[in-house]
């Protein structure tokens, strides 16, 4: 009975279906959906709001994404507060060639993330939206079933039609003890073999980043997953990601721990290994960050310019893959205001897009080019990290 | 990724636990002195507790919620426990109840605080790889075998449910062990060490008496 239990151990070790992802992806790939850069030289800058004038109480925590058509997806949560009851997450789309928003849709809440996960949900929270490079869109969101956010797990949806009906939700099995306390806030990569790296974090006793791989099935569902830590990076969350040149990755976080600076890290295997994080030149107010790759190799991100308070949001550029920032254009600034959770993307024309919390009462979307970054009131000298 | 037929597993082994609770608590107050009639009321009874509405939703659900993984030696130990209460015949013997209760203990300890630790490695990612966690389960079950110890039969069984995805988690170490399982074994454990404490203490003062018990007698 032994030796039978021992070649049948073997059998089915030797079998394992997943042991490419176990390894460092490859290479990366560019998101699906994204095209030529076209030529622009005269600046441009131009805001619209994401969310209507009428639309919740409270709004926080957008994200957006190209898709394969070139229109962009808008997701957020909306609700009477932050962590409410009624907080649902709400999707919006910009079709390519226009600037208006369209009407909100809800997509769940804790109602039909309850039904669709057969299990208790509080509230719900952060989303991202982003297509693999099928053209399938998914949507990772926080849900907590108790407790606050460091309560929270993560759940998957995948869309067939660019995000206008979704699947059924899943639970992602990511933290040994009840599932407790992993977290999204900023977009993935995509590695050539298929792989998505998603950047997320961890809240509870400790709060470190980590790195999660999703591995997308045949049939547009989600096949593989696995998430590794980032060991000793205690207070900084919210990572998010950038791919240089080669096999690098830049990663800058969010920083709760009271030296409050901007933290950077480097990956030279396409984000499955990464090195200590180092404090950047820019401030951190506890803030969510967001970073992009220009189609010129800079680095542009996205950040509350001050040691404390989210009153203004500014960007900064960086052209030595992050090792020193300039600061860029300010986007936002008013006393007692918030603007925050920032999220860049880069659209099929070769355009930035950025949307934020406006005041916690609307979503905001600020298009950019090139042209404007370069000519707009920048920062006078570049700050050595 | 599958719908799992995890609300099933853990409806049932939410369903055992409770009715092997009812039946515990029928022996120790002494209802119905454990007649068939009573086995089947309770049964009963667990059914209707679990569908009981709470909040708007069953309470097998909430149970659910808060524990969507339950590991395969937990349900054995629960399941062993079930049948020797309804037919009186004992599946396990001490030994194994032990290795059961221990196994828990240790790998619930290593698994939920070693990132307490500083610099610590991270165990949990290790249960992601396949072949790590076969071989872990399958050399557990060898060992217990080897030692003709049944708690094997919980290994085996845990891999059997790993290499199906019986559960919601992909992760090996969430077919072994889990949260609730870790706290009882630690309960169970730390009864039976105090307990064995208290006996140890008990023949410390007998051994000291200055007098053998009925050694004295009053004075006439």
């Amino acid at each position: 009975m032994l030796a039978g239990l021992t070649i049948g151990a073997a059998l089915i070790a030797g079998s394992d279906p997943s042991v490419e992802n176990e390894t460092a992806p490859e290479q990366l790939s560019p998101a699906a959906g994204a095209a030529v850069a076209v030529g622009e030289h005269a600046p441009l800058r131009r805001e619209t709001w994401v969310t209507p004038p009428v639309h919740a109480a409270s709004v926080h925590g957008s994200a957006i994404c190209n898709l394969p058509s070139g229109d962009l997806l808008a997701v957020w949560y909306g609700g009477t507060r932050e962590g409410a009851a009624d907080v649902a997450l709400y999707t919006s789309r910009l079709a390519a060639g226009r600037r208006e928003w369209s009407q909100p849709t809800m997509v769940v809440d804790r109602a039909v993330a309850a039904t669709e996960l057969d299990r208790a949900v509080k509230k719900v929270g952060n989303a991202v939206v982003f297509p693999d490079r099928n053209g399938l869109v998914w949507m990772v969101y926080v849900s907590v079933s108790m407790g606050g956010w460091s309560g929270s797990s993560l759940n998957v949806k995948i869309s067939r039609d660019e995000g206008r009906t979704w699947s059924e939700s899943r639970r992602l099995t990511l933290n040994p003890f009840l599932n407790l306390s992993t977290l999204v806030r900023n977009k993935p990569i995509l590695a050539a073999d298929g792989r998505i790296g998603l950047p997320v974090y961890h809240e509870l006793a400790f709060k470190f980043p980590q790195m999660l791989w999703l591995t997308p099935g045949p049939d547009g569902s989600v096949k593989e997953y696995r998430v590794r830590n980032l060991p000793d990076k205690n207070g900084l969350i919210q990572p998010s990601i950038v791919p240089l040149d080669g096999d690098r990755v830049l990663m800058v976080l969010r920083d709760r721990s009271p030296e409050r600076r901007m933290r950077a890290a480097y990956s030279e295997d396409n984000g499955w290994t990464w090195s200590e994080p180092v404090p950047t030149s820019l401030p951190n107010p506890d803030s969510a960050v967001d970073g992009l790759r220009l189609r010129d190799g800079r680095i542009l991100i996205v950040y509350n310019h001050a040691a404390s308070g989210r009153e203004n949001l500014r960007l900064a550029m960086s052209a030595d893959a992050g090792r020193t920032w300039r600061p860029g254009p300010l986007i936002e600034a008013a006393v007692s205001k918030e603007y925050s959770y920032p999220f860049l993307v880069e659209g099929a024309d070769g355009r930035i897009h950025l949307t934020y919390t406006w005041e916690r009462k609307r979503i905001k979307h600020v298009e950019f080019n090139l042209a404007w970054l370069d000519r707009g009131p920048v920062g006078r000298e570049a700050v050595a990290q | 990724m599958t719908r799992s037929i995890d609300p099933v597993l853990c409806g049932l082994a939410s369903g055992a636990v409770l009715w092997l609770g009812l039946l515990w608590a029928g022996a120790r107050y002494r209802i119905g002195q454990q007649r068939q009639w009573v086995k089947v009321g309770f049964a009963i009874a667990t059914v209707l507790l679990l569908f009981v509405p709470i909040g708007g939703m069953p309470l097998w659900n909430w149970i659910f919620s808060f524990c969507p993984n339950p590991s395969l030696p937990m349900l054995g130990l629960v399941c062993a426990g079930l049948w020797q209460h309804l037919c009186g015949v004992r599946v396990l013997q001490p030994a194994d109840w032990r290795a059961g209760w221990g196994f828990g203990a240790v790998a619930g300890t290593l698994l939920y605080l070693h990132p307490l630790v500083p610099g610590a490695a991270d165990l949990y990612y290790l249960g992601w790889q396949h072949s790590v966690a076969v071989w872990s389960m399958a050399g557990l079950a060898l060992a217990a075998f080897a030692f003709g110890n049944r708690a094997g039969g919980f290994f085996l069984a845990a891999l059997i449910a790993y290499e199906l995805r019986a559960l919601e988690s992909p992760n090996g170490w969430d077919y072994l062990v889990d949260p609730f399982y870790w706290l009882v074994s630690l309960g169970v454990l730390g009864a039976q060490a105090v307990g064995a404490l208290r006996r140890a203490w008990d023949r410390r003062v007998q051994s000291r008496a200055p007098f053998p018990a009925g050694g004295v007698t009053a004075a006439d």
